[in-house]
Formats: C-alpha cells, structure tokens, sequence
C-alpha cells in the first residue's frame, strides 16, 4: 500500500489538531508505515479505501486507534542506560533520603509513558535500591493520552520481544514470570507501586500531588514551542521544591522562556527549582 | 575491530546476524554445531570478544559445548541466543556461566542491544 503525499498531510493535519503532535513532511514515511498498520488492523486493501474511511468522519474506534498509532513510539524497559546508572546510584538515593529527612512520601510521575516500560524500569530500580536502604512510601504515577495504552501498560504483560528491549535477563527472571501464552507478567511487587491515569497534558488538568521526580522523556518533541513551554510551566508547579525534571537526552530547553534551573549530573541535564548544594565530602 | 563467533545450525541465523552488524567494526565468525565451535574457540589467539550460542544443533548442542567454552577460557563472554525460552531454560544457562539470553524470534534492536554492552559499544548512539 502507497499513500500520496496529499493523503498523508491529511492525517498530519488531523494528528496535529487532536493531539498537537506535528509531523514534518521529512517525517511522513514515519506517519505512512503507522498508517499502513492501522489500514490492516482495519481491513482495509486500498488507500483509497482508506481515505474514504478517514474523510467520511474519523470518530469511535478508528480514532483511538489512529491516535494511538501515531503516539506509540516503539518503547524499551532502562531506555538509555546511563540514565538509569544514574538515577539509581545519585538522584534516586538523594531524594529517598529528602523523603525520609521531611518524613514524606516519595512521589514519580512518569509522563506520556505509553506502554509503561518507563514506569516499571522506575520500580524495579526502586525495589532494587530497597535491598540496600530503609524507603519511604513510593508511588509512582504513569499517565498517557491512550487509554487503549494504559490498559496494557496497567496489565503488566509483554511479549517475548517487548521484555528483550532493554531488560537484562537477569531482572527478567528475577521480576517476570512467563505466561501459558508465551508472554511475559511482570510480578505485583513492581506492578502494585504504579497507578495508571489518561491524562492529556495539552488540555486535562494535571495531577494535583507534588513530585520528588517527574520523566517527560522524548514526549515534547513533536509539540510546538509554545505548547512545550507552556507544559513545560505546568509541569514545573507540580514538582517539590527539591525535586527534579528529566527530559530525554536530546531534548533540551533552549530556545524559550523557563523557570528551570539546569543542573548537570554524570553529563546528565536534570532540570530544577533550586540550585542544589554539592556534598561536602567529610 | 571486535570479534564474534556465532554458533548455529541455522544458515539464515548467521545471514541474519550479519545483517545486524552490517556498517559496525565487527567481524563475524560462523560455525555450524557445537563441536565445529569449540574448534575455532581452540585455535591459538581465537579471542572472541562474544559467542553467540544456540541450543539445539546437531552432533553437539548449546548445553554440552557451554561449559568446555568455559572451561578454555572461564572469562569468555558467551550469549545464548535459542528458541528455548521458559524461565527454567533461561535460569540453567545463566548459571552455567552465559552473560545473558536472547530468545528467537528477536529483532536487530535487540540483537545490538543485548551485544553492544559487551562490545564496548554505545547502543544509544548507535540506534
């Protein structure tokens, strides 16, 4: 199936409307390889067809699915491992102890986090850290524009593939369980620390706790300077005071107006309300 | 430039696996059972820097060449890369000494993924 050109842009244009995700022309192919998926989960031979379908009104099921198609990047557990490293070994370890020190709980929000490899990577460092040091309470928050999405993030089961991208073997037998079907389940004692919540940061109100450590990685980089500042800003009332913000690692906030300070760990770029003061080694 | 030996009855595993590191400073190595590896293990400055090892092959599998791999030499780097996947499988070769396991079907992504560590190289910069 070949799409024109012309019929691609139709669905940019739409994608941008409902979602504020833009697709440049140097990024059709992208959006023409989801659109072919979504023909085929559809039935439909033609792109012709397609199209008849798409303009005589996109509404119900071939919406979810056209907008979960085209926000679902292919995702991996620990994507980028220095990151990972890091949180596990620096910033994680700091903001248990903050918890602790200010008797509070410890609070993560993993935005826009599809299918949930993001948010379980982020539990499964926390048990891990628990082995090693008394925790406080530990919630962490997953939300995501798809429902269709959430629901399987929130069942915990992968596929064969889905659990090689990016869990080391170890962690895998330690923390899943294989399933009759050839899956994967991922076990409750990581599964019970994540809520899932359909939150769409362009228009729904954001969560109302107060964040030790808020991911919004890789999410705002097809939205419009704009918009992105202004999530950006809405994000920032949702941290505590001594807590961070990560972005994906060639994301960055030049360019706009922010109230973000900047701080670099281990080459890392957290993101800031309050310059924090280096240990003093004793 | 970083060497790997590939252990597999499969001729379209080792076309695949070339295919994979394709553009990468890598040379690849194919043998075809168990016994044919354990002879290029063997060879004088062999060095691999990573063997990827099937289960099931002929004349000698996976299980029974994984040790005298280690027994050469108790450092080496081995993957097993096999269809064989229950948690049992898994757990049996881990603790006969390989540093992780790829079940098939897999993708390139994960292939490079699950090597490029042992590699040395950086998979982030890589993808």
């Amino acid at each position: 199936m070949k799409l024109q050109t012309d019929d691609i842009r139709f669905f940019a244009n739409y994608i941008e409307s409902q979602l504020g995700i833009i697709y440049q022309e140097d990024n059709y192919f992208q959006l023409e390889n989801r659109l072919v998926e979504i023909a085929r989960i559809f039935d439909v031979k033609t792109p012709q067809d397609l199209m008849t379908k798409a303009k005589s009104g996109i509404s119900g099921q071939f919406k979810q699915v056209l907008l979960d198609v085209a926000t679902n990047n292919e995702t991996s557990f620990f994507r980028d491992t220095k990151v990972y490293k890091n949180l596990e070994t620096t910033i994680l370890p700091e903001l248990i102890r903050d918890a602790k020190i200010n008797k509070t709980d410890l609070n993560i929000w993993s935005v826009a986090s599809s299918s949930g490899q993001e948010a379980y990577s982020i539990s499964i460092l926390i048990q891990e850290i628990s082995q090693k040091m008394a925790m406080p309470q530990v919630k962490i928050y997953s939300t995501d524009i798809s429902e269709r999405i959430l629901k399987k993030a929130a069942s915990g089961k992968y596929s064969q593939l889905e659990v090689q991208r990016g869990m080391p073997t170890n962690m895998l037998l330690k923390y899943f369980s294989k399933t009759e079907d050839e899956h994967w389940q991922i076990k409750d004692e990581i599964k019970n620390r994540v809520e899932f919540k359909v939150l769409n940061l362009k228009s729904d109100p954001y969560l109302t706790l107060k964040f030790d450590l808020i991911l919004c990685r890789n999410v705002l980089i097809y939205q419009k300077v704009d918009a992105k500042a202004d999530i950006l800003k809405r994000l920032y009332f949702c941290m505590k005071p001594n807590g961070y913000l990560l972005m994906g690692s060639g994301e960055s906030m030049l360019g706009f107006d922010n109230p973000y300070i900047q701080e670099i760990n281990e080459g890392i770029a957290y993101y800031t309300k309050t310059k924090k003061i280096p240990a003093v080694a004793a | 430039m970083k060497k790997i030996l590939v252990i597999d009855d499969s001729s379209s595993v080792h076309a695949f696996v070339k295919y994979c590191f394709h553009g990468f400073d890598v040379t690849i190595q194919s043998a075809y059972n168990g016994e044919e590896g354990l002879l290029f293990v063997q060879q004088e400055h062999a060095n691999y820097d990573l063997i990827l090892l099937d289960w099931e092959m002929p004349i000698k599998d996976g299980p029974s060449t994984l040790p005298e791999i280690m027994k050469h030499n108790s450092s080496q780097t081995v993957l097993m890369m096999t269809s064989k996947s229950s948690e049992e499988n898994i757990s049996q070769m881990i603790n006969m000494g390989a540093s992780e396991y790829i079940m098939k079907p897999f993708t390139k992504d994960i292939i490079l993924g699950k090597t490029f560590p042992f590699l040395g190289f950086d998979y982030e910069i890589a993808n």
